[in-house]
């Protein structure tokens, strides 16, 4: 017997649990690609059959499985890391439920914008052992980097594999950081598993060779910034680290990911978050990946009462990023914001599904997406506040804006607001365009040349994004590099 | 004077006043649905060759198809396509010649309705204002059109689509299917197997029609599926106001409605689709009540051609309905007014899709949802922008007003653009109804259920001013009747 709420699981009044199917597919949009072709009506009998024909495509078009799906079925067998035995059982648990959910399909809701069929039509095996780091490229990659100005630890984990050699870890007193690979047994403080609905998060979990374990003491305003540099490079594999960070009562911390590398592998990266009561956490995350990488990043969150959640993001690399964010409020009066900035050019496509479950009452959310399309990129958002009965005094903002510069650039946006309490103020907004041609005009009757008219407005657009962040020389460096980007300064 | 004529009106609040029956002898398909009872319809109808083979096409897509359970807002027990009846019609000897040899009771049950067939008696007590032609649906058949000489003259052809076919065959297999076409969803190809009556209007080049046009749909018999097809065809230079008006009797087990609307725009035509749906709702705990699923689309084929959609959806128990517009031809405009209330165990999943091919297309959308009891509403849309739409332009607007802490409202909106030469503007808001405007409403006396009746009044006021004279009073009354019981 179904809920009467879809999404909604168990009837007890004020402690539902909000489920959401990955797997819900959906076929409202299908009118929009029948009609693509043009429909001049029905004219004689060769008109009508074109129709049904398309009709009938319509229904029974078969899915197939994707190489890289296959090889990672396959896979599992063969795979093991001795560092990280004790996790082998929860491994394979994880691969069990991956086997039976498979990887989202074109027909997946929350993928529907994502081409995944498109990006993984080719096998990439989980990768093992680290392959030898090309000694030559990897300072310069690892210091010309946007989020090298900030003064912290540095923790590097090259294609899967700690390196304790490029890492850099200042003593914090209440700050214990290490690399999972060093942990003898599973630290019961940490919470390592994984979505059950996300078939990437399963596969992380199964093929996870390394990660970070970040446990700030309570009431520790941890003064050392930690910085993951996630490295990947190669041709032909994955990789899958898995990052856990729990910032106790009272606590607080910084935490700054890089994405970096080059070549065509996927880089599936998972970073799972508690914030615990009047805790809070800054993230920054930076994707500058070169434009033949593919990466699924995870952030999983709970937030507690009181507690502060702020999350920035800027992709500006890799041929595809996927990021999946959720965040779960666990406490009331808590608060997060999530903020990102696309900045795309070529092929690149980023894409974002983002939920926020307000599940419970007094909690304030504000999403903000700024997203920048040059040549024939893509950038997707699919945003849901959720909001569930009794969460009293909810306030949710979410806004996801486009800017397209070029003719066959594309922006998706699906904000969605699910609400199930009547005491919200709760409100999105979306909006596509171009640059403004007033405002360009103005730059250039002052005597600004036309590039450098438009790349300064590309700042001021995306400038939103960054404006939270504290870290003044982290947040002058992704302006800065925003300024840049239209000149093609920026690339890594 | 305004708040008085609210006072009174609130005043006048029934449970669902068209809930009443009229006892009339029907004819009957056996229940069920096979190719038989296709070509039986067909049969009754007198339908010719291409239109039954139109119609088995139809049901064989139907065949091969899933019900959408899975993506709309929306839950109910399967339905029984077998359990249903798919044709009844009043019996009656011959066609009627004139509304005199109607039978008097389907007459009457019009007048309670509100609805006046006999054309003097048109919007009685209102002097000098338009006249409106009807079309009236009972069950599945028409059983009276008024007006008609009076378009004709005009060269305006409104008679119900069973005449169509057989009078004007050209122009049905023209357009019939051509926006929607058969195998386009699941209820749609239902309709396209079934669909007994409804009414067709073909406006000619260059004529504006002279009075609105309306047709007022009626599910009396228990059981019966409802299945009417619109077809509405403007030719260049056209322009045609029309309005859709929907009741039921109340009865404990649900009926399935499950119509399929195609409006066709040709260059510089104009078309105004006014839809006030009072479908019986079911009870306060969702026992009974219609099926709504509808499919409404319009094609604006040609250049400047121009439809707007408004809608007020106080009834049905279930209602899945996105009036859509494809926005062909250059320059050609969309618009969407909704407002969508639901109270009790009402579940609402509607909107709208604007889709822009052509040049300097643009399309507006206003939304309304009001949810109270149990209910969940929601907003679903697509704004798609093509890539050779340059200039296109798109704004929409989603507000949701939630009354009381069990019921839901959502907001679904996808924006897909592909070209930097458009504009598409989203914006959304929920909120619960402001208390401060109660208090001050409730600090001068006023009811509870009236200071709530006059502020959602005021929240919709954008869409209702949208709407035709006639339809506007009844709405501002159907409001307060849809949210009777919501507080408190």
């Amino acid at each position: 017997m179904p809920g009467l709420v879809p999404g909604i699981q168990g009837n007890e009044h004020g402690s539902l649990r909000f489920v959401e199917s990955e797997q819900r597919t959906l076929a409202f949009v299908a009118l929009d690609c029948r009609h693509k072709a043009g429909n001049d009506g029905v004219k004689g009998k060769a008109g009508k059959n074109e129709q049904n024909r398309r009709a009938k495509k319509v229904m029974t078009r078969p899915i197939r499985k994707l190489p890289a799906e296959e090889a990672w079925r396959e896979a599992f067998a063969g795979f093991s890391v001795p560092a990280l035995a004790w996790m082998q059982p929860r491994k394979a648990e994880a691969f069990a439920r991956f086997e039976k959910l498979g990887l989202p399909t074109p027909r997946t809701e929350n993928w529907r914008w994502s081409e995944i069929h498109r990006h993984l039509n080719a096998p990439y095996p989980p990768l093992t052992r680290p392959e030898a780091v090309d000694e030559a490229a990897q300072p310069a990659l690892m210091e010309n980097h946007l989020l090298a100005a900030a003064d912290a630890s540095v923790l590097v984990f090259v294609n899967g594999v700690f390196s304790e050699a490029h890492s850099q870890l200042m003593e914090e007193e209440g700050v214990e950081i290490l690399p999972l690979s060093a942990a003898p047994v599973a630290p019961d403080w940490a919470d390592l598993a994984p979505a059950d609905d996300d078939a990437f998060d399963l596969l992380n979990l199964a093929y996870a060779t390394d990660g970070a374990l970040i446990r700030v003491r309570a009431g520790v305003e941890a003064s050392i910034p930690l910085l993951v540099l996630n490295i990947s490079t190669g041709e032909g594999h994955s990789v899958h680290l898995r990052h856990f960070v729990r910032v106790e009562a009272g606590a607080s911390f910084t935490l700054y990911e890089a994405q970096l590398g080059s070549g065509d592998h996927v880089a599936n990266v998972s970073t799972r978050a508690i914030v615990e009561e009047g805790a809070a956490l800054t993230r920054v995350q930076v994707n500058q990946k070169d434009e033949s990488t593919i990466h699924f990043g995870r952030l999983g969150a709970d937030v507690h009462a009181h507690a502060r959640l702020h999350d920035t993001a800027l992709l500006t690399g890799g041929r595809y990023h996927r990021q999946n964010t959720y965040v779960d409020f666990a406490g009331e009066h808590a608060e997060i914001v999530t903020n990102s900035a696309y900045l795309l050019r070529n092929r690149q496509h980023a894409d974002t599904r983002l939920r926020v479950n307000h599940a419970k009452a007094h909690c304030t959310s504000r999403e903000t997406f700024k997203c920048v399309m040059d040549d024939h990129a893509r950038g997707t958002f699919q945003g849901l506040i959720h909001v569930a009965p009794g969460a009293d005094g909810t306030d949710g903002r979410m806004g996801a804006h486009g800017l397209l510069l070029d003719e066959a650039a594309e922006f998706d946006s699906k904000p969605e607001l699910m609400i199930y309490h009547d005491d919200v103020a709760c409100a999105h907004g979306s909006t596509v365009g171009a640059l403004d041609e007033q405002q360009l005009f103005y730059l250039r009757a002052r005597g600004v040349p036309e590039r450098r008219a438009q790349a300064m407005l590309v700042a001021a657009f995306v400038a939103e994004v960054f404006d939270d962040i504290a870290d003044e020389r982290v947040r002058e460096a992704l302006t800065a590099y925003a300024e840049r980007w239209l000149a093609g300064e920026g690339a890594a | 004077m305004a708040d008085q004529e609210t006072i009174q009106q609130v005043e006048e609040l029934k449970k669902y006043k068209y809930g009443f029956e009229t006892e009339i002898e029907t004819e009957k398909a056996p229940k069920g649905l096979n190719e038989d009872i296709i070509r039986f319809i067909s049969a009754r109808k007198n339908e010719p060759e291409w239109m039954l083979e139109w119609r088995l096409e139809a049901y064989r897509l139907w065949k091969q198809m899933e019900e959408p359970h899975h993506w709309a807002n929306v839950e109910y027990e399967p339905i029984d396509y077998q359990d249903l009846y798919y044709y009844a019609a009043p019996k009656q000897q011959k066609k009627p010649k004139s509304l005199d040899e109607i039978d008097p009771r389907i007459l009457e049950t019009y007048e309670k309705l509100g609805i006046p067939l006999k054309e003097q008696m048109v919007l009685a007590g209102v002097e000098g204002a338009p006249k409106v032609a009807v079309d009236a649906v009972f069950d599945s058949v028409s059983v009276a059109t008024t007006f008609r000489e009076e378009l004709e003259k005009a060269g305006v052809i409104f008679c119900p689509i069973s005449e169509a076919i057989q009078k004007y065959p050209d122009l049905v297999r023209k357009y019939l299917g051509s926006v929607v076409p058969q195998g386009d969803n699941f209820f749609a190809a239902l309709n396209s197997a079934v669909f007994t009556d409804g009414s067709f209007v073909y406006v000619p080049k260059g004529v504006r029609c002279p009075m609105e046009l309306s047709t007022y749909f009626r599910i009396n018999e228990k059981k019966t599926g409802q299945f009417e097809r619109t077809l509405i065809i403007v030719d260049e230079g056209g322009y045609v106001s029309y309005l859709e008006g929907c009741t039921a009797p109340m009865r404990d087990e649900h009926q399935l409605h499950a119509a399929v609307v195609e409006l066709i725009a040709e260059k510089d035509a104009e078309i105004k689709y006014s839809t006030v749906q009072n479908w019986y709702p079911g009870d306060e705990e969702g026992r009974g009540g219609v099926y709504n699923f509808v499919t409404k689309r319009a094609d604006c084929r040609g250049d400047n051609s121009k439809v707007s959609w408004t809608q007020v959806e106080t009834g049905s128990a279930i209602t899945w309905k996105y009036p859509s517009c494809l926005l062909r031809g250059d320059n050609s405009v969309g618009e969407f007014y909704s407002i969508a209330i639901s109270n009790n165990a009402q579940q609402v999943d509607s909107g709208t899709k604007m889709v822009h091919l052509g040049r300097n297309t643009k399309s507006r959308i206003i939304s309304k949802g009001i949810s109270a009891g149990k209910s969940q509403n929601t907003y679903r849309g697509l704004v798609s922008v093509h890539r050779k739409a340059h200039g296109a332009r798109n704004f929409t607007q989603c507000d949701s007003l939630l009354i009381g802490e069990k019921c839901g409202a959502h907001t679904v909106p996808y924006i897909q653009a592909k070209t930097p030469h458009a504009k598409v503007e989203h914006e959304a808001t929920t909120s619960k109804i402001a208390e401060d405007q109660l208090f001050y409403l409730r600090a001068r006396g006023i009811p509870e259920e009236e200071a709530v009746a006059l502020i959602v009044n005021g929240f919709v006021r954008e869409v209702i001013q949208k709407l035709p004279m006639e339809f506007m009073a009844e709405t501002q009354k159907l409001i307060g009747i849809s949210l009777e019981g919501s507080v408190g």
